[in-house]
């Protein structure tokens, strides 16, 4: 129910990846969701793909990855180009 | 190139959660935070715990929602000092808030600060605000599996109130089948049936709490 929320926190924290290593692209952001957390992916995908534009980030791919024990949401990985 | 990253997504609000939980720490101050469904008796709740204890001068309460300020309302007779909190539109409290919140709270002389969160049984679970003690407020006419349906917040409680028991002969519901539900995704949980109206089973949990106080 807070997707927009979690949304905002994943392009943050890519952003700041995308800085801190130099990137000029960044292409999948990988991100593990506890099952017992209530994110509903499509809002999720909704929110980040609108959010992600405004803040220059174009044509990502967020993989959404369901784990088991976890009950956080974690941003795993980052994939992109220098 | 692939970077691992292994961020929290919510970690900003984790950090600060962890911020005000030592800086109570630091003033002998412990939160307690209670969520649980719209209407599930949080605020009554909150409301007897508190008529029942005789040193209420040691108790804040921090009333979180989206809008209005009527549970506030409901508990200044009592008086408690109460924050209010409006979240215009949030469906939950974050820790932001709450350090807000604190900075219009006096501290001297209070050992508990009850903080009512916006009624809602699933984003709420995913905010700690630096509590030391979290409550879920389940009502008996909300029906069964509800452990099973939100198990996040069943699982980061370490209380459960199966509160409106007075309403259990007018209801299909039997809460030994929540009780083990819960006891399923929590094997810790302390569980406490009774009623914040009638006041029907609450010295078990009033017991329980002034046990907690005595510790602090
Ligand atoms: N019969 C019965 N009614 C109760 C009990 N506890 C609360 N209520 C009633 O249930 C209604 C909702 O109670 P509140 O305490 O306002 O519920 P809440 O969880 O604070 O609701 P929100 O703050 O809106 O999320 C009120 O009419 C209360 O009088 C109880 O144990 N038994
Ligand atoms: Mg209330």
């Amino acid at each position: 129910m807070h997707e927009v929320t979690v949304a905002e926190n994943i392009v943050k924290i890519a952003l700041n990846v995308m800085k801190e290593h130099s990137l000029k692209k960044i292409n999948k952001i990988n991100i593990k969701v506890g099952k017992m957390s209530c994110i509903n992916e499509e809002s999720l995908q909704f929110a980040f793909e609108i959010l992600a534009k405004e803040s220059g980030l174009e044509d990502v791919d967020l993989h959404i990855i369901r784990e088991n024990e976890l009950f956080d949401i974690y941003v795993e990985s980052i994939e992109g180009e220098k | 190139m692939k970077i691992k990253v292994v961020e929290p997504v919510l970690k900003a609000n984790r950090v600060m959660a962890e911020e005000i939980r030592r800086y109570l720490g630091s003033k002998g101050v412990k939160l307690i935070n209670i969520l649980g469904s719209p209407g599930a008796g949080k605020t009554q709740f909150i409301k007897r715990t508190l008529e029942q204890l005789e040193n209420k001068e040691i108790i804040g309460v921090i009333e979180g929602d989206i809008s209005t300020t009527f549970d506030a309302e409901e508990l200044v007779s009592l008086g408690v000092e109460i924050v209010q909190i409006n979240t215009k539109g949030a469906c939950h409290l974050d820790a932001r808030m709450i350090k807000q919140a604190l900075e219009q709270m006096r501290l001297d002389g209070k050992k508990v600060i009850f903080v009512e969160n916006v009624g809602n049984l699933v984003c709420p679970a995913e905010f700690p605000l630096g509590e030391d003690l979290r409550i879920l407020v389940l009502s008996l006419t909300e029906g069964l599996h509800k452990p099973l349906k939100y198990p996040l917040a069943f699982r980061t409680s370490q209380v459960l109130i199966l509160n409106k028991s007075d309403l259990l002969p007018h209801l299909d519901v039997n809460p030994s089948i929540i009780r083990e539900e819960a006891l399923s995704i929590n094997n810790q949980m302390r569980i406490f049936q009774l009623s914040s109206l009638t006041g029907e089973g609450f010295s078990n949990w009033m017991d329980y709490f002034q046990n907690y106080l005595s510790t602090l």
